[in-house]
């Protein structure tokens, strides 16, 4: 009887152990996406830099058409922006700044994740 | 009146048969143990090591992006084939800074000269791509690295010059 127990004892402290592993596993999978998802964000903020900011793409309001998030090879999910106004209470104007936000959206393993890297440009 | 003998079963305490149904019994279950370790193990160095690369091509991707934002001008060249780049970055005080790919060793290294004293290796996965795109605006960079247990990990960057 003891060693019956102590034997499911363990089996159930190394299937829990080995289940962990699975998850940190995943982890890592999903947090790799999400690290090039990243720098997708990361890459479209520094692009966005370049428009004009009297550019229609650039005006108060304007919600970019979604592109593909393309990684290794495949295409697993958007990437889009939006411009938005902003009030900093210390300057002056009800809107004196505008917030681009960058997002992107993809799936993985049924699993749906997004990320949003926003900056602040001057009108 | 006779003593009660004591059975010559509760005497015996266990049999050669009972022996060896109980150690096959745990030799397969502690067999079933030590696979299932080490298939954890292996999972759990995978992952570590992907975690790895996974840090070290977003250090690459950082810092080739700071360089370059704090840069004047951009020169891309080809170290050995299509997949393999030379960046050079020169700044407005007309100093350069290089990001290379070795063919000696597979690395990405970096520095203010090729080979220089205070040039290196930025990390120890060795890089697959290595891509750069130079124009007059900025520089895309497309990395691949490969981690020690041969797991693939991709990022790509843009930055543009600020100066």
């Amino acid at each position: 009887m003891e060693a019956l127990t102590g034997a499911t004892i363990s089996v159930i402290a190394v299937m829990g152990l080995a289940y962990s592993f699975g998850v940190g596993r995943g982890l890592v999978n999903r947090y790799e996406v999400a690290r090039a998802a990243l720098g997708e964000a990361q890459s479209e903020l520094e692009a966005l830099q370049l428009v004009p900011r009297t550019d229609p793409t650039m005006a108060i309001g304007y919600v970019s058409p979604a592109t593909p998030f393309i990684y290794e090879g495949a295409t697993l999910g958007t990437s889009s922006w939006r411009v938005l106004p902003y009030d900093d209470p210390n300057l002056p104007g009800p809107v004196n700044l505008k917030r681009v936000i960058v997002t992107v959206q993809w799936t993985r393993n049924a699993q749906t994740d997004s990320l949003s890297l926003e900056r602040f440009w001057q009108p | 009146m006779a003593a009660v003998k004591p059975s010559r079963r509760a005497e015996a305490g266990l049999t050669l048969t009972e022996m060896a149904v109980v150690m096959i019994i745990g030799t397969i279950i502690m067999a079933g143990l030590v696979g299932f370790y080490l298939s954890s193990q292996g999972l759990w160095l995978d992952a570590s090591t992907q975690a790895i690369t996974q840090r070290e091509a977003t250090l690459v991707a950082s810092a080739i992006r700071d360089r370059v934002r704090a840069a004047h001008s951009a020169k891309a060249s080809q170290v050995a084939d299509s997949l393999h780049w030379q960046l050079a970055l020169t700044n407005a005080d007309n100093s350069s800074y290089y990001f290379w790919w070795d063919p000696s060793d597979s690395l990405i290294h970096a520095g203010p000269s090729i080979g220089g004293p205070n040039s290196g290796p930025m990390i120890l996965s060795q890089a697959e791509r290595f891509r750069v795109d130079c124009s007059n605006q900025g520089v895309r960079v497309d990395l691949r690295l490969r981690s020690a247990t041969g797991s693939p990990v991709e990022v790509g960057t843009f930055a543009v010059f600020m100066n």
